[in-house]
């Protein structure tokens, strides 16, 4: 198994817990938060989205699909590819509102389809390239910014799942 | 960098995140459950760590560190290679109790160092073979086996960095 389908791999499985977690939310339960400062799933999944989106194009220049498809549109939110969630303060995470869980879904579906575009290109070679870091100045191989992706992605998926138990109970996941 | 070099660095990245979720939670703590329902730290922990081993053996063809280096004593509990939280009721959960923080990372840290050595030997090529385990008919390859215990484990890391936020506030992690 070479590293493409190993990412692939887990991005796909991954993807099941996300629809299984989401399937039947009311935009009500999407924004549901368990303590004070907890994000809520509505906010988990469109952070999770924008961060993908967010590391693709810092490894290969290509534009934020949340700017060029107009997705702050559909959240309701600016036009500026430096949103994603990231340092947020708990107003700010208060504030954000997502629409339904069909809206996430289709703009997480837009950043897989040009995550997968990425990987189909993507050589062993290109794995030892310097690429921008996420936070300063400096660089990375571009390897660590693919790992980032999967941790950060299954991390928040995690998270979902766990909010989708503590809203309605044990027992939602069949093994 | 082939697939188990992928999954090395992602194994990697989990020791980390336990060592800063965990760090300086009273044994308290590690029971706090946000709702009557919902896993705490300590059993998510021990359920992540006894994962990994039960699989990462299963795959390396070893005895569980739980079993052959007597960590289930250290917690307490039998020494029982099929006891590792899948399925644990509520109650069961709500009964686990994890010694300390530290004895937790203990034993995450003493699986992983498996894993990495495992994962050091592993080629491409064997990725692609099916893995000896009767569980399950046909059996998945040893790299889809692999695809797997990560994203659960780094599933329920999410979940113990979440829970850690709840119980710390915003900014635990600065």
């Amino acid at each position: 198994m070479e590293f493409r389908d190993f990412i692939s791999g887990v991005l796909i499985a991954n993807e099941r817990f996300i629809n299984d977690a989401l399937e039947g939310l009311t935009p009500e339960d999407l924004l549901k938060r368990p303590g004070p400062e907890s994000n809520p799933i509505g906010w988990l999944v469109w952070h999770f989205s924008r961060t993908q989106d967010n590391h693709v194009s810092g490894m290969t220049g290509w534009p934020h699909v949340y700017i060029t498809d107009k997705w702050y549109e559909k959240f309701e939110r600016d036009e500026d590819e430096g949103d994603r969630g990231r340092g947020h303060t708990t107003e700010q995470v208060d504030a954000f509102r997502a629409s339904d869980v069909e809206t996430l879904l289709a703009y997480y579906g837009a950043v897989r389809a040009k995550t997968d575009r990425f990987l189909q290109e993507l050589t062993l070679d290109d794995l030892e390239r310097q690429v921008p870091e996420v936070r300063g100045n400096g660089t990375v191989p571009l390897a660590a910014r693919l790992t980032a992706i999967l941790v950060d992605n299954i991390q928040h998926t995690g998270q979902v799942a766990y909010l989708r138990g503590l809203i309605k109970g044990k027992g939602w996941l069949e093994a | 960098m082939e697939g188990p070099e992928v999954a090395a660095d992602a194994f990697g990245r989990l020791k980390s995140i336990l060592e800063r979720s965990l760090e300086g939670l009273t044994p308290e703590q590690l029971t706090i459950q946000p709702s009557p329902g919902s896993n705490p730290i300590g059993w998510l922990c021990w359920h992540l760590a006894r994962g990994q081993d039960d699989h990462v053996s299963n795959l390396a063809g070893r005895e569980q560190a739980w079993v052959a280096d007597g960590w289930h004593e250290k917690f307490n509990l039998p020494a029982d290679p099929t006891d590792f939280g899948t399925g644990d009721s509520i109650e069961r959960v709500r009964a686990f109790r994890a010694p300390d923080a530290q004895t937790l990372l203990d034993y995450y840290n003493a699986v992983h160092e498996r894993t990495a050595q495992y994962l050091s030997t592993l080629t491409s090529e064997e990725m692609d073979k099916p893995v000896n385990d009767d569980r399950w008919t046909p059996p998945p390859t040893v790299g889809v086996r692999l695809v797997s215990i990560l994203g659960d484990n780094t599933q329920h890391a999410g979940q113990i960095a979440y829970l850690r936020g709840y119980i710390s506030g915003l900014g635990w992690r600065t």
